[in-house]
């Protein structure tokens, strides 16, 4: 640990991999949780892999056709938003084919990416670091489109704190309500998107719903209103990417997955102690 | 002018009739039930006073206006509640949630809204639920909070979807005094297949098998029933009466 310590003092590239972890957790708590309340998260798993279609596309563009400053990551905001419409769509107007359409998302983003990373010349080497995330490669420009989206995210996700547990809760009673219930619908699904694009940075797309959902899950076996959740899992993920990270580096292992594999050794042991806490 | 002004109104599911040449005229300040058979259609009669469904004949009128209008004006308990048990919500942000509108603005709630929800609870005798984890309630105790989350934005009407269905017994007649207490303010339009609830509060039953028919509620006996439900029933008299005044026939 104290290895780590003083390879953070020397090294800008892991104090970039800590803010950027930080700047994801930020987004992971609160959004996190309303995806893990209204039980979304096989939608969020959907959008996920959708983003590797935009990435392989983005990167495509920037290598084939010179478009140099299209960053592999405008293209997963973009197909992320794209891929959170229409599944929005679909389950808000064909309920009954919901889980086919977003198995087709799932599949097709992902069929996508393939395709145009393999049809993108030379030696590409970051196939794999989308899908499972590379967050010592995080560039200052990156983190300044992090916490652009961030800031997008908790605003949209704090400001509108009521109307989206409503819709949580209960959609039906929002829409008699005379709530705009589907068009906060819409909007949780965009927020979960651009949540997904900032967690791929730091564990990649296949990895980013366990970080998605196990901290908030985490944090629902100790609190039980939303704002306290929220905190926690703010908190309990910041916790899981740093820890995740300073694990990873002695022996050289991928950041992304031990990330992944402390979140769900902390789910596990929270179901354990949650259920001393309830019965003490 | 009757608050509910309901005329002729014939409604199908798929060209199968569920409610044919109903009419009805509900006053303001009444405590009206409405029962029947399941199919009857009871809670199509209920959405369409929501103006939700739109009738394949004759009018409906709340207020005198097309009820989608007015929806804003009336409470509605709708008879499963898609609510998730786990949800991390109190009893009061429960409540809170039914003084949410279309230009609720941003941030988190008002301290007025806190207190109308508090006084929305108080009415349903649940005031000291408040703070406790809506999951954790019990059924009876959960139907108040949903009760006073359709009254909290002060509606005249009130509409209740089986409101003592998952109620134990005397969780139900504690239910249906508190809701007569609610008048003459609060107009009520219960519907229900569990008569036993029925008698001492309401002051008509309208019983419902497609077509409609009114009764006092004095009357509802053996013949009655048997008429409704298209088949003999075998009546039990249970009166819920635990502290011995008066029973469901004076």
């Amino acid at each position: 640990m104290t290895e780590f310590l003083s390879a953070v003092a020397g090294h800008a590239f892991l104090q970039q991999a800590l803010l950027a972890g930080a700047l994801a957790s930020l987004a992971c708590g609160v959004v996190g949780t309303y995806v893990v309340v209204k039980r979304i998260s096989y939608i969020a798993g959907a959008i996920a892999h959708s983003v590797l279609g935009g990435m392989g596309l983005a990167r495509y563009l920037a290598v084939a056709h010179g478009w140099g400053w299209l960053h592999p990551l405008y293209g997963a905001v973009a197909a992320a938003l794209v891929a959170a419409g229409i599944i929005g769509l679909v389950s808000l107007h064909a309920r009954q084919r919901e889980d086919t359409i977003i198995g087709a998302v799932w599949a097709v983003g992902m069929a996508t990416g393939v395709v145009f990373i393999a049809l993108t010349p030379g030696y590409d080497v970051q196939l794999m670091s989308y899908l499972f995330g590379n967050i010592l490669m995080v560039t200052p420009g990156n983190l300044w489109l992090m916490a652009g989206l961030d800031l997008v995210v908790l605003a949209a996700a704090l400001l509108l704190y009521r109307q989206l547990l409503a819709v949580c809760f209960d959609q039906e009673f929002a829409r008699l309500r005379g709530l705009p219930a589907d068009l906060y619908y819409l909007l949780l699904l965009g927020l979960t998107a651009l949540t997904v694009v900032l967690l791929s940075t730091v564990v990649g797309i296949i990895l980013v719903i366990a970080l998605l959902t196990l901290p908030a899950a985490t944090a629902a076996n100790f609190c039980r209103r939303l704002g306290p959740i929220m905190a926690l899992a703010t908190a309990l993920c910041l916790g899981i990417t740093w820890g995740g990270l300073a694990l990873s580096y002695g022996p050289d292992l991928p950041a992304g997955a031990v990330i992944v594999l402390l979140a769900g050794a902390v789910y596990l042991a929270s179901l354990g102690l949650g259920r001393l806490v309830r019965r003490g | 002018m009757a608050l509910i002004d309901i005329k002729g109104v014939d409604f199908a599911y798929n060209g199968r009739p569920v409610l044919a040449g109903v009419d009805l005229a509900v006053e303001q300040g009444e405590f009206l039930a409405l029962v029947g058979p399941n199919g009857g259609g009871k809670t199509t009669l209920l959405k369409l006073i929501l103006g939700l469904l739109a009738p394949q004949g004759g009018t409906v009128r709340v207020f005198g206006q097309p009820p989608a209008r007015v929806r804003r004006r009336m409470g509605y308990l709708p008879q499963h509640a898609p609510v998730d048990p786990g949800f991390p919500v109190s009893a009061l942000e429960v409540v809170l949630m039914g003084s949410l509108g279309s230009g609720s603005g941003l941030g988190l709630w008002r301290r007025g809204q806190r207190a109308a929800a508090q006084k929305a609870l108080e009415r349903m005798e649940a005031g000291d639920l408040a703070g406790r984890s809506f999951g954790l309630l019990s059924g009876g105790q959960r139907q108040r909070v949903l009760i006073a989350r359709a009254l909290v934005a002060g509606p005249e009407l009130l509409l209740l979807d089986e409101p003592t269905a998952a109620v134990d017994p005397r969780g139900g007649v504690d239910l249906m005094n508190i809701l007569a207490g609610l008048q003459p303010k609060v107009t009520v339009v219960l519907v229900t297949h569990d008569l036993g609830f029925v008698s001492p509060a309401v002051s008509r039953v309208a019983c419902i098998n497609q077509s409609l028919s009114i009764h006092p509620t004095q009357v509802i006996n053996g013949s009655l029933i048997s008429e409704l439900y298209g088949a003999p029933v075998r009546l039990v008299r249970h009166d819920h009466d635990l502290e011995g005044k008066g029973g469901c026939r004076d």
